[in-house]
Parts: structure tokens; C-alpha cells; sequence
């Protein structure tokens, strides 16, 4: 019978790396004093554009679209081109005061009698209070509106169908406006809703493309 | 700044544009009714008085200076500050297809013309009326108008300017030939509307400032049942138009009486 091969048992250097890694790591551990993590708050995003960088405060408005009539008058004026100027004041954030004046021409329509096809302007005057929600470029209004509308001549006077060339006129409106990063450019849409009592209790509906300047 | 100043700048254009424009925008004056007729010959007329205010008193010292300088009496109511424009529609509420005849008469502050007038002197003078007989004839379409058949036209601005200087040359300077003053426009071109025209206006003064109408009088008639309506637009370059409060300007016209001279 062949002799035993001699063991290494019985000395440390007999160990094997195994479990020494694992007796360090336990030797590391006992002696280490308390360790604490840096713990931070995830960075908040930036908004942008910041509405609250925009100017804010007193504009003005120059607008460009159409003013349809509709309702009685309506049907014996054709739709017109518009041209708007409005002139207002932030009085907050989301609420704004403003003087509209927006003149329209259009072309009289009676089929059978002689005051076809005649020019005529429609001229409003109004003061609005407005309300703004602000979002980034973005800006949504609606507003509500009293004034006074001109009608340039008598000629739907001499049909019976304007009472007053000056007339009491209210209604109102709903925009959007997107905010250039400039931070006195927004441009904008607006559709607004005139009942105009004196123009045989027609309304007129005016929709207009605009560029404002906020100083 | 600059943008404000655009802004500044645009807003004040546009308030100048709507300004000027609303500055002279024409009135109406619509018929007092239409001008309907059974076809059975009977004609349908309607006259139609403008409303203008009388001059201030620095207007009518302005007003009688110019007379001095130019040597006549200038009117209150000038052709080259009042602009009239009769608009009419006529419809055809026959069976049958027909023309129409439209003529037109008026009045200046010096003069009226009526047809009615001329016709009864030429009456008492035992003669027949010549034609043309109104101050303006309206030339009917080529094409009758049909039953339910519309038609549109407008007396154009020129042509009452045409009519404010025959009725002046006929009733302040002696025209000799009132038919021929009417048949002839004094704007046209030719070699014998020329010689017409150097004959009846001899007398009229070639500076004349002619009178607007603030009168007129359409007259209407067909050979079918048919309805004319109409409507006087004005525009006023100096506000001489009648507003509340004014007080109305009310010439006294002489009616035109024609010479006439039996052959």
C-alpha cells in the first residue's frame, strides 16, 4: 500500500484565498465606522420659456380678419375684411382691461331693391375685461365685452333695418395667443361674438389674426 | 422703443384712414314710394326733396363775396360739393315682356324743371312737345324685360352734373334750344356736338359753378305692370346735408318755361 500524500492542514498558509477574502472583508466591516449616503433632491426642470419672464402690463394690438353679420342684417351684408387695433392693461397675471376698436367694410346685398351693392363700414368701439390663462408660449382667453358699434351710412337705415346708427353692442370672446421668446411679441387668434341691438338685434361675428406688443 | 414706436405709429395711420374714411361717407335718401304702373298708360312720378341746412352767416358772406368776384349769384349748394347718384331697380310684375321709360326731372335753388310745364306751354302754344322730354332719359336695355325679370342701373354721378348744367344753361342762360341742350352731353367729343354746344351755352359763364339738384323728380312708365324703385345717394364734401337742429334750406326755384317760337 502506497504511503499517504502529507496534508497541509494545520497551518494558516494552508488556507485557501477563498475563505481569507471573505475573513477580511468580515474583519473590514466589523472596524469601519458608520457610513452615510449623500442624499439629494432630483434637479427640478427649468420652465420654458417662463411665462413670468414675459412683459407684462400695459399692450397694445394690431389685428387683421373678418367680421361676418348675421341674423337679420346678415343676410343683406356680405362678410368683410377687418382691421382691429386694441390698446389694454395687464391688471394681473390672468386679468386685463382693454379698449377695442375694430372697423369692417362690407357690401350691402338686396336682390330686389336699389340699395344693392353698396359700400359700407361697421365700425365697433368696445371695452373688454379679459381673463388669461397662462401656460409656457402659450396664452388662453376669453373676455366679455360692451360698447357701441357706427355704421358708416344710413343705407340699411332706408330698408328699415338699422334704427340707431350708433348702437349698443356687448358680447364676447375666446383667444389664443402663442408668446414669441421675445418678451414683448406674442401673436395670436381671437373669434369674438357681437349682439348689436340697433342693426335689427344681428349679431356680428368677428375673427381676427393679431400681433401684440407688450411694453 | 422702436416696436412701441411702430405701434404708436400704425395705430395713429389707422385712426387718420378711419377718419378720412368715415369723413365722406354718403347719405340715402330712398323714395317715398315706388313708382308703380298698370301698363295702361298712366305714368307714376315721385318727387323727392333733399334735406340740406341754409348757410351760416360766415358761409353766406363767403358765398356772396365769390358772387361778387365771379359776377353771378354762385349757389349754396354746389355741383362740385354735393355729388348725387340715383340707384333704381325695376320689375317687371307683367306677363308679358315689355320696356320701360324713365326719365328724370329736377330742381336746382334757381331753377325746376318740369316736364309737365314744358309740355303745357308747348299746349298753349298749340305745338307739339319735342322729345327728348325729360332733364335724363334712361336708355332701356336692348332686351325687353322679361315677366319676374329684375333690372339694376345707376344715374351716375356724371350724368347729374350733366343734368345740374342744362338745367343752369336753360333756366339762368338763355339757352336757345332746349332739346338740343338735353340731347347733347357737353362732355362728349364731335365736331357737330361742339358746334351745338358753343350755340347753347354761348351764354353761360365758362367759370360757371353749377347748383346741385336738391330736388328730383322721376318719372316712370311701361306698357306692362311694373314697379321702379329707387334711392338718391349722397355725398357731402362740406356737411351742407340737414341733421337735427339745422335749419332747412328752402328754395323757392322758378319753373323752367321754355321760348317758344312759332315757324
Amino acid at each position: 500500500m502506497p504511503p499517504l500524500a502529507p496534508t497541509k492542514r494545520g497551518s494558516i498558509l494552508n488556507l485557501r484565498p477563498r475563505y481569507l477574502l471573505i475573513t477580511g472583508l468580515l474583519v473590514a466591516m466589523g472596524a469601519a465606522r458608520p457610513a452615510h449616503a449623500q442624499v439629494t433632491a432630483p434637479p427640478k426642470a427649468e420652465l420654458f420659456p417662463d411665462p413670468s419672464k414675459f412683459a407684462y402690463g400695459l399692450y397694445t394690438e394690431g389685428a387683421l380678419g373678418a367680421v361676418t353679420v348675421l341674423g337679420t342684417a346678415g343676410s343683406h351684408l356680405t362678410p368683410g375684411w377687418a382691421l382691429g387695433l386694441t390698446a389694454g392693461y395687464d391688471l394681473t397675471r390672468w386679468l386685463a382691461i382693454e379698449g377695442r376698436g375694430v372697423g369692417s367694410t362690407h357690401t350691402t346685398a338686396f336682390a330686389d331693391a336699389p340699395q344693392d351693392g353698396e359700400l359700407l363700414q361697421l365700425y365697433h368701439l368696445m371695452g373688454a375685461l379679459r381673463f388669461n390663462v397662462r401656460y409656457r408660449y402659450l396664452i388662453v382667453s376669453g373676455d366679455g365685452t360692451v360698447g357701441v358699434v357706427h355704421t358708416s351710412t344710413n343705407v340699411l337705415a332706408s330698408v328699415g333695418l338699422n334704427t340707431r346708427r350708433t348702437s349698443l353692442a356687448y358680447g364676447g370672446g375666446l383667444g389664443v395667443d402663442y408668446h414669441t421668446l421675445s418678451r414683448h411679441f406674442a401673436f395670436g387668434v381671437h373669434a369674438g361674438l357681437q349682439h348689436i341691438v340697433g342693426l335689427a338685434q344681428s349679431n356680428a361675428l368677428t375673427t381676427t389674426a393679431g400681433v401684440r406688443y407688450t411694453f | 422703443m422702436r416696436a412701441a414706436a411702430g405701434v404708436a405709429f400704425a395705430s395713429a395711420l389707422l385712426a387718420g384712414c378711419l377718419a378720412a374714411g368715415c369723413a365722406n361717407d354718403p347719405s340715402y335718401f330712398p323714395g317715398p314710394a315706388s313708382l308703380e304702373v298698370d301698363g295702361q298708360g298712366t305714368e307714376a312720378k315721385q318727387t323727392l326733396q333733399l334735406f340740406f341746412r341754409t348757410p351760416s352767416a360766415s358761409e353766406e358772406t363767403a358765398r356772396q363775396n365769390l358772387s361778387s368776384q365771379l359776377g353771378y349769384e354762385v349757389p349754396w349748394l354746389r355741383e362740385d360739393r354735393v355729388h348725387l347718384e340715383l340707384r333704381y331697380t325695376i320689375t317687371n310684375l307683367g306677363d308679358t315682356e315689355a320696356s320701360f321709360l324713365l326719365n328724370v326731372d329736377g330742381a336746382s335753388e334757381f331753377a325746376r324743371f318740369d316736364e309737365d310745364a314744358v309740355a303745357a306751354a308747348f299746349v298753349a302754344a298749340d305745338m307739339d312737345a319735342p322729345s327728348p322730354r325729360g332733364l335724363f332719359q334712361v336708355r332701356p336695355p336692348a332686351q325687353a324685360l322679361a315677366p319676374g325679370q329684375i333690372l339694376q342701373g345707376t344715374i351716375l354721378e356724371d350724368d347729374f352734373r350733366e343734368m345740374e348744367l342744362d338745367l343752369d344753361a336753360m333756366g339762368r342762360w338763355m339757352a336757345p334750344n332746349f332739346p338740343a341742350v338735353l340731347l347733347y352731353r357737353s362732355d362728349a367729343a364731335g365736331a357737330q356736338t361742339a358746334a351745338t354746344n358753343a350755340v347753347e351755352y354761348a351764354m353761360t359763364p365758362p367759370n360757371l359753378i353749377r347748383p346741385a339738384l336738391w330736388e328730383i323728380t322721376p318719372r316712370f312708365n311701361s306698357t306692362q305692370h311694373m314697379r321702379c324703385d329707387f334711392l338718391v345717394r349722397v355725398r357731402d364734401d362740406e356737411g351742407r346735408l340737414w341733421e337735427n337742429g339745422d335749419a332747412q334750406f328752402m328754395p323757392n326755384p322758378t319753373t323752367y318755361a321754355p321760348t317758344i317760337v312759332k315757324m
